[in-house]
């Protein structure tokens, strides 16, 4: 035990100071020569494990495509022209030529008097959610009342772009040369490959994202333009008009819709209600400081909302009360 | 631009790859560091060399992300017994078998302790850095430290004695 201490304080000496007196102990303990050996010992296990490499090797040339592909994203989205020319070397001066040649043949050709081609619409009109499967492999799980549009071909096009009305469980299809992009009337989500929620439902005051796994970047379109990037387990809300808020969160449940499925780890109830509210289409009235933060560990899997109510009830010892159809009341109760 | 990105992404990839196993998360993290190269282009200084610039980039994105995420790191207090393996323990190992032999071994520690020790050894982490960075407590670092000697040393053990002297030549040059 005493030996580990010491070759412990003698490693933890190659990275910062010591202080005196660890020196000195140090160098008293050292004195003996089978605490020198055990030293050594400890070195040569530090010096090999310097050697540890990562064993993978990723693909440059595939990378180097990806990263094309958002420069001239970020370039089309960030950077005003003129200021642009001021900054730029030779060869981004080129690029940046071509991508204003293409962007001025794209407009050129939209003015042109062919018929312009019609775009696609997948709808959902049922209660029950609907998967569909785009042209590009993506899914896409379209809630009631929700919609999808995207010209034919979209998948050839430099970006992969799609409008949504409503609510959708998107899983798209990684392929970095095109990134895909969905548009919303108050929003934009730029996807690389990944798995997330977007609700926009239009007759709602916000627009709402939650990831699953990747990343996702998130702009508002109508106001002041600002990308916020979202990883998994995290949720954004575009409050219309008023700005992006993000929030981390322990468990997901954007797309219950889809799944029948509520897991909440370790969350707090005021969050907890939130989610069960919008999940079943209920309010819920509550004692937000006697009860919010409590914290819940449950999972329900096509529970009714009384079952849910119920858990509630044997959890915090709550009294439910309804009054209206699609409210309740919970009193009383604690954790 | 280009040029940089070839020479160094497999490097960046690689020193993220350390943090964090995982090659999807990896290579978005390298991205990242090379796009925010390429978004300050126009003002881009560097104090030290640019393969530490990226170095120091990739590592405290890394880190990030775990905050960030919150993700677990896996704290699995089994025994794991890392025994001594690849061709019988009889030395002479031929280099390229003795770094298999480092990697499998350090890739088979328990993940808390791998990263423990690699941000220790690798990136010169102080352990009150990388209680901080981890939100863990500077006692665990240490004992994870010293769990991943004790994991090393038996399964490096058997070699060192006679490598010894070439590994510390190796570290010399």
């Amino acid at each position: 035990m005493d030996q580990l201490k010491h070759i412990l304080l003698y490693l933890r000496g190659k990275n910062e100071e010591l202080s005196k007196s660890e020196q000195t102990a140090l160098e008293s303990w050292l004195e003996r020569e089978e605490h020198q050996q055990s030293i050594d010992e400890a070195d040569a296990i530090w010096r090999a494990g310097g050697r540890y490499q990562a064993s993978y090797e990723p693909d440059v040339e595939a990378g180097l495509q990806r990263f094309k592909a958002a420069i001239q994203k970020e370039k089309v989205v960030h950077q005003p022209v003129a200021k642009q020319r001021r900054l730029l070397s030779r060869s981004w001066s080129i690029a940046a030529a071509l991508v204003l040649a293409l962007g001025i043949a794209v407009v050129y050709k939209s003015f042109l008097p062919t018929a312009p081609p019609q775009p696609v619409v997948l709808e959902n009109t049922a209660d029950e959610p609907k998967v569909f499967q785009l042209p590009d492999g993506t899914l896409v799980t379209l809630n009631g009342n929700s919609q999808l549009t995207y010209l034919p071909d979209f998948e050839k096009n430099d970006l992969r772009e799609v409008t949504l009305s409503g609510e959708g469980y998107f899983q798209v299809v990684a392929d970095p040369q095109h990134p895909f992009h969905i548009h919303t009337p108050e929003a934009r989500v730029e996807v690389m490959g990944t798995a997330f929620n977007l609700r926009a439902y239009p007759n709602e005051v916000f627009t709402e994202v939650e990831v699953e796994e990747g990343i996702v970047n998130l702009m508002a379109t109508q106001l002041d333009k600002q990308m916020k990037k979202l990883v998994a387990n995290e949720r954004a809300t575009l409050m219309h008009g008023e700005g992006l808020v993000r929030k981390q969160l322990n468990t997901t449940n954007a797309n219950s819709w889809k799944t029948g499925r509520l897991k909440f780890r370790k969350e707090q109830l005021s969050e907890v209600i939130n989610v069960v509210e919008r999940h079943y289409g209920v309010t819920i009235n509550y004692d937000r400081a006697n009860l919010g933060d409590c914290s819940l560990n449950t999972n329900f899997k096509e529970a009714t909302i009384e079952e849910v109510l119920k858990t509630f009830e044997v959890i915090f010892e709550v009294k439910t009360n309804t009054t209206d159809p699609d409210t309740y009341q919970l009193t009383g109760g604690g954790c | 631009m280009d040029q940089l990105f070839k020479s160094y992404y497999a490097y960046v990839c690689k020193a993220v790859f350390k943090i964090i196993p995982d090659t999807r998360t990896a290579e978005d993290i390298a991205q990242e560091v090379f796009m925010e190269i390429w978004r300050k282009r126009d003002r881009f200084q560097i104090a030290t060399s640019l393969k530490a610039y990226l170095r120091r980039a990739a590592v405290n994105r890394s880190l990030n992300y775990i905050r960030d995420n919150k993700i677990v790191i896996a704290a699995t207090e089994v025994a794991l017994q890392l025994q001594a393996q690849g061709p019988k323990a009889q030395e002479n190992l031929e280099t390229h078998e003795l770094q298999q032999l480092i990697d499998q071994s350090i890739d088979q520690l328990p993940e808390r302790c791998r990263l423990v020790f690699v941000l220790s050894r690798f990136e010169q982490m102080t352990y009150k850095e990388i209680a901080e960075q981890l939100g863990i407590s500077v006692k665990t670092v240490e004992n994870q430290i010293s769990k991943a000697l004790q994991l090393l040393r038996a399964a490096l053990g058997p070699y060192l004695g006679k490598t010894l002297m070439f590994l510390f030549l190796w570290w010399m040059t």
